[in-house]
């Protein structure tokens, strides 16, 4: 019921378009019912000759109101239709700025199709609901009412007789709209377990071929092609049944008419003009009795995806910009900070110090924290003691901070656009020259001059594939081009050859001076010459200090860095 | 529609052929079996065509025969035509009569032709017993069997008396209500079964081609299955499929029935009334016409339509895998913008659908009242003169609806066509996929002793990009050798081509001595047992992972897991056969999947074992089973291991490194580590320090 109100608080908006466009509606539908009543009058003019009209003036009547009701329908098609496209449009908008507020933790544990499902078939079915629904729902109200007025007029008795199945109409559509609706997901549910097992089948299929299990696979994966054919016949068997039921209940109304209503006219009690007339006017009201069923379940539906799309639109965001303090040195400072993701802990009391004007450098093994040191930084989690400028990093305006902070994660995410609108994400309107110094320092500038469209050359699904390494180069200068006072990388030269690397560290060796630099890397050479080192391992500092200090430990430190030097050696 | 999938978000609709030859060919290859059924399903499609059509024309007889009075009185002064002259009834009074429920259609025309019948209406009531009591005091005449009263007269009369009258037309009307009831309970029964029937025939015909395209699977080249990604493959056998089946659900179903009414309906008007049929038939290329163009244009709006959706969807897909960036970026507000942009843009084209059916839809209905218009015109008259009867007219009407529905929903079809066609394409385009590795067809050769040689063997996957370059070394039956070599050397070849899953370019692979070209896949992999790098699990339970399809015997099994040390990983988890996993692995490390993957290679008692050890973090004590369970495995077979631990090394007769698709060394730990610059060395110590 409250999800009932919520779809008509969406409706509230275009009240106007909808009122108008049902007011039309009801034109359309009075219209429907001068058809009949003309064939009756023509009828009843040609049993008793000579004619009292023209036969004429009856065509014209009735070609008149043809093309009153294309205007009105087109209307009335217009305003309601168009009234529920608005309001897909407008959840569709509302459900994108939703995504865009929600934090990391949400993303987290959300399943991508998850939300694409409910963007696209719970967007749609809530539209269905607002048009079609209130098209149908005005359409059985009117549609019903005048066909049921117009019967009455003509025959009290012969209307009651014929609306003793209109329940059995309305059930019955209800029921098997019900029934097949069921059915039908589970025969969805059958489907995914079939694509499920053809996947599973797919990707095993060297192991199977391995151990000869052709057959027995092929039999293994029947079982659920079979499930999926039985699940399929089972909704079949309401679905076959559904249409035929339907018109044979409102068939039998027709029998009824047929008997009592030539009774009727045998007997002098109607006329035969009559007779005709209430059987086209119950012909139009089957339609209202077999909507019921339809609306009902449109609008179930419609609601219970409006339910699913109001329990993310609803979300509160985790991190709010509510602050104003804005970065201006960019010293930053981590006071123990701890960090916990889903009862395990990450970091365990982290001190550091990242200095304007130094470089700053984190090692360590895989999954020790690094990254989730990143991600505190640029408030993607919260967690306390973390403190900019000497002030606490949640007193700062969230899009100040987060501006201030040139960030390449460590996966590459480029958007399929052009090269030069991935680089100038941040800044779109940058100048063309500031795009072409960014990729100059990030060492790409070349190969994209090298590119067909250069710097507009497509990227993603349906542009050009760039290999990881120039992916990564553009995501560097997608953050140069920001000219932070913060910036971060994020192992972001992991596909990028040494040589490369070099020369992208010469770059920005004067970038980086007056600016606050995080290193994170898996090479030592990226390393090597920073003013600090940071070395990690399972959320502790274990070491730090400068190359030589860390060298001459004989730690971690220098494990890593003996092992890349072998590594080196094959390659 | 019945197993209509929720498609991919991103899937454009494709153009594709409305009929295509081939393909159908292939098609009427499964339909085949089922053809005494269809043939059956048709006429049952015959009879409900039929069936249906009738109800109108019920009508139309009760009108004629029962309600409407059926006299008319034919005068005297004109000449009648001879074709009349023997219907005519004389009456008591001496005038002609003449029941019109009598004459055919041919006769009537001549009626018209000739002036001669009168506009007054007379009741013919068959006489039956003697003459009923109301009949008395009101002017009559007796003619032939019928009393002959005025239209006039009886209308002046009580209901009663008129009942009392007509009880012959009242039996009557009541027999066609209730022939009209058995009729539709007829149509209900046998719809039912007509539809189920061939959806059946549809679903069984999907499930034996979903059945085939996995059977392809087995038989295609493992090049095959690199060069489709997964995902592609799953949507040939489940969505493909599935819009194949439309073919049969949506249009087997109702284009036969459609086409049916649709001819049925114009002979039925043809018989009942040639003028009308005409008037109609004028009526039919207007609806043609405009539903021709409405299903161009409502197919290019679609397209659009469906085009812009695929586009805001992969917008959000995108958005979602990138908010990330555009939320440290501070992006937001102009992502929301873009996408309020393309939102819009869709919400334009939407619109554009919405005026195509704003304006045709209408226009149907339009045509639909000019039908009506042009039948009043022309059917008044034609009853003025009798030569349309009220039930002709009626019943005109009905068929004219009845006549919209199934020419506007044709056209709707050839979308149904179109898609299915596209999707039977690509499933055909699998079935003929001709790549496999050649198949000699040599019969079995005896036991393998597991002698295996690899001679100067060159290999690349593509052109002239070398993977292995030159590659010979020999491994004697029950010589245990490893593979050594830095990530990207050609290590994971070697093996893939020993189970032939590629061919080689230049060279021979050969066991015993027999080049591996020559021996039957089979019967090859039969002889080699293998463990991959990553170990795969099906869904379903360990005994069922241990076993896959196989059946051994008891010991076997307990033999497998004792060997395997799964037996001991199970207790120490304590769970046991029953275990369930999933394909990702469901409760089990990478380490206990691969003692899952080791017991299943020891179900058949291969002579050759291939071992890819798995590189991910293992823990020490399933780390120590894998070792001790690796040390029995490899007793008594031939052994061929890439390892990535030295351990397992130590345990080996010879080494063989690869480096960079050579063979760079063989020998023993103990020799290849005193090679000072060796490329055993550096691998060595690197991995001794992670």
């Amino acid at each position: 019921m409250k999800e009932l109100k919520n779809l008509l608080g969406l409706l509230i908006k275009y009240k106007g378009r909808l009122i108008l466009g049902v007011f039309y509606l009801l034109i359309v539908d009075g219209c429907h019912m001068v058809i009949p009543w003309v064939l009756k009058l023509v009828i009843d003019d040609l049993s008793t000759l000579p004619l009292s009209r023209s036969l004429l003036l009856y065509v014209s009547i009735i070609m008149s109101f043809g093309f009153v009701v294309i205007i009105f329908r087109y209307f009335w098609r217009l305003l309601i239709i168009g009234a529920s496209r608005m309001i897909e449009r407008d959840i569709r908008n509302d459900f994108y700025r939703k995504l865009m507020s929600l934090g990391a933790r949400f993303y987290h544990k959300t399943d991508t199709g998850d939300i694409m499902a409910r963007a696209t078939n719970d967007v749609a079915a809530v539209q269905e609901a607002a048009g079609f629904g209130v098209v149908i729902a005005a359409d059985i109200v009117f549609m019903g009412i005048f066909a049921l007025i117009m019967m009455t007029y003509i025959s009290k008795s012969l209307t009651f007789y014929t609306l003793t199945i209109s329940p059995f109409i309305a059930i019955t559509t209800y029921f098997f709209g019900k029934m097949v609706h069921m059915k039908f997901e589970r025969s969805q549910e059958g489907f995914s377990l079939l694509s499920g097992k053809a996947r599973e089948f797919i990707t095993g299929i060297l192991i199977i071929r391995n151990y000869a299990q052709e057959k027995e696979a092929i039999g293994d994966f029947n079982e659920v092609n079979r499930d999926y054919l039985s699940r399929s016949m089972d909704l079949i068997k309401y679905w076959a049944g559904f249409r035929p039921a339907i018109f044979f209940l409102a068939s039998i109304a027709f029998a009824i008419v047929l008997f009592f209503g030539g009774r009727d006219v045998i007997g002098g009690k109607i006329t035969l003009g009559s007779f005709v007339a209430f059987f086209y006017y119950l012909d139009l009201l089957i339609w209202p009795m077999i909507a019921i069923g339809i609306v009902v379940n449109v609008i179930e539906r419609g609601t219970a995806s409006l339910k699913r799309l109001n329990s993310i639109l609803n979300l509160e965001p985790e991190i709010k910009d509510a602050a104003k303090e804005k970065v201006k040195k960019g010293l930053i400072e981590l006071k123990n900070v701890h960090f916990s993701y889903n009862g395990n802990p990450v970091l365990k009391g982290i001190n550091a110090r990242f200095e304007p004007d130094k470089k700053t450098a984190i090692v360590g093994t895989t999954a020790s924290g690094k990254s989730s040191i990143v991600n505190l930084l640029w408030r993607n989690f919260n967690a306390s003691g973390i403190y900019i400028d000497g002030k606490p990093i949640q007193d700062f305006s969230l899009e100040n901070l987060r501006r201030s902070i040139g960030l390449v994660p460590q996966t590459t995410i480029l958007f399929s656009t052009t090269i030069r609108d991935n680089i100038s994400f941040g800044i779109p309107r940058i100048a063309y020259e500031e795009i072409i110094r960014a990729a100059k320092m990030a060492e790409i500038y070349e190969e994209i001059m090298e590119l067909t469209d250069r710097f507009y050359t497509l990227l993603g699904e349906k542009g050009t594939n760039l290999s990881g390494g120039q992916k990564q180069r553009i995501a560097i200068a997608r953050a140069l081009i920001l000219n932070p006072p913060i910036l971060i990388l994020d192992d972001a030269l992991s596909s990028v050859d040494s040589h490369t690397e070099k020369a992208i560290m010469e770059n920005l060796a004067d970038f980086l001076k007056s600016r606050t630099s995080i290193i994170i890397s898996h090479r030592m050479s990226a390393v090597k010459d920073s003013d600090e080192i940071l070395v990690m391992d399972d959320g502790e500092v274990i070491e730090r200090g400068t190359h030589k200090e860390l060298i001459k430990n004989g730690g971690l430190y220098t494990r890593l860095y003996e092992k890349q030097k072998l590594e080196e050696l094959l390659e | 529609m019945i197993d209509g999938p929720v498609s991919s978000y991103f899937e454009e609709d494709k153009t594709g052929k409305i009929y295509d030859s081939t393909i159908m060919k292939w098609l009427m290859l499964y339909v085949k079996p089922y053809w005494k059924i269809i043939v059956l399903n048709f006429l049952l499609l015959l009879l409900l065509t039929g069936f249906n059509l009738m109800l109108p024309f019920i009508y139309k007889i009760g009108i004629d025969r029962y309600v409407s009075p059926t006299g008319k009185e034919v005068l005297k002064a004109k000449e009648i035509p001879v074709e009349l002259a023997d219907k005519i009834i004389l009456s008591s009074d001496n005038r002609q009569f003449i029941n019109l429920v009598s004459l055919r259609q041919t006769i009537k025309g001549k009626m018209e032709d000739a002036g001669i019948i009168s506009r007054e209406d007379f009741y013919l009531i068959k006489k039956a017993g003697g003459i009923p009591q109301i009949i008395e005091g009101i002017d009559y005449s007796e003619a032939d069997g019928f009393y002959v009263i005025e239209s006039s007269i009886m209308s002046k009369l009580s209901t009663a008396d008129k009942m009392r009258l007509r009880t012959g037309d009242l039996a009557g009307i009541k027999k066609l209500a209730l022939i009209y009831l058995i009729l539709v309970l007829l149509i209900f029964v046998f719809s039912y079964i007509q539809v189920y029937q061939i959806q059946w025939i549809g679903q069984k015909i999907s499930y034996s081609i979903r059945e085939d395209i996995v059977k392809q699977f087995t038989s295609l080249a493992y090049n095959f299955f690199q060069k489709n990604p997964v995902g592609r493959l799953v949507t040939r056998v489940s969505n493909d499929v599935a819009a194949l089946s439309e073919f049969f659900s949506e249009v087997l179903v109702y284009l036969g029935s459609h086409i049916l009414t649709i001819l049925g309906i114009l002979v039925i008007m043809l018989f009942m009334s040639p003028i009308l049929f005409l008037v109609t038939l004028a009526v039919i290329p207007l609806l043609g016409v405009i539903t021709f163009v409405f299903r161009l244009k409502a197919r290019r709006v679609y397209r659009d339509m469906r085009q812009k959706l695929a586009v805001i969807n992969s917008n959000i897909s995108e958005s979602i895998s990138g908010i990330p960036v555009i939320q440290s970026f501070v992006q937001e507000k102009r992502k929301e913008k873009e996408f309020s942009e393309i939102n819009k843009d869709y919400y334009l084209s939407t619109f554009k659908m919405i005026k195509v059916f704003a304006i045709f839809r209408p226009l149907i209905d339009l045509v639909d009242s000019i039908g009506v218009a042009l039948l009043v015109w022309f059917g008044g008259r034609g009853i003025i003169s009798a030569v349309v009867s009220f039930g002709t007219f009626v019943a005109f009407i009905s068929y004219l609806e009845r006549l919209f529905n199934p020419i506007r929903q044709l056209s709707e079809y050839f979308n149904v066509m179109q898609s299915a066609m596209a999707a039977g394409e690509r499933v055909y385009n699998i079935m003929e996929n001709n790549e496999r590795i050649p198949e000699p067809g040599v019969p079995e050769y005896p036991k393998l002793k597991g002698k295996i040689e690899f001679e100067n063997v060159w290999f690349s996957y593509d052109s002239e990009d070398w993977i292995l370059k030159d590659v010979s070394f020999v491994i004697g039956p029950g010589e245990k050798v490893g593979i050594v070599g830095y990530t990207g050397s050609g290590k994971t070849t070697i093996i893939k081509l020993l189970l032939r899953l590629y061919d080689i370019q230049k060279g021979s692979i050969r066991l015993d001595g027999v080049d591996i070209r020559n021996l039957d896949k089979k019967y090859l992999r039969k002889h080699i047992a293998t463990v991959s790098q990553e170990p795969f699990l099906f869904t379903g339970n360990l005994f069922k992972n241990v076993n896959l399809w196989r059946k051994p015997d008891k010991n076997t099994i307990n033999n497998a897991l004792r060997v395997s040390n799964l037996s001991k990983a199970m207790q120490r988890k304590n769970i046991s056969l029953d275990f369930k996993v999933t394909e990702e692995g469901g409760g089990l490390s990478v380490g206990e999947k691969q003692l899952v993957t080791f017991a299943r290679s020891l179900i058949d008692d291969t002579p050759i074992l291939v071992l890819d050890e798995a590189t991910a973090n293992i823990d020490p004590e399933t780390e120590w089973f894998i070792q001790e369970a690796l040390l029995k495995m490899i007793k008594n077979r031939t052994s061929l291991i890439i390892a990535h631990r030295l351990s397992t090394l130590k345990n080996i007769d010879s080494l063989i490194v690869v480096h960079k698709g050579k063979i760079v060394g063989r020998g023993t730990h103990r020799e290849l580590i005193k090679e000072k610059e060796g490329i055993y060395r550096t691998l060595y110590k690197l991995q001794e320090i992670a």
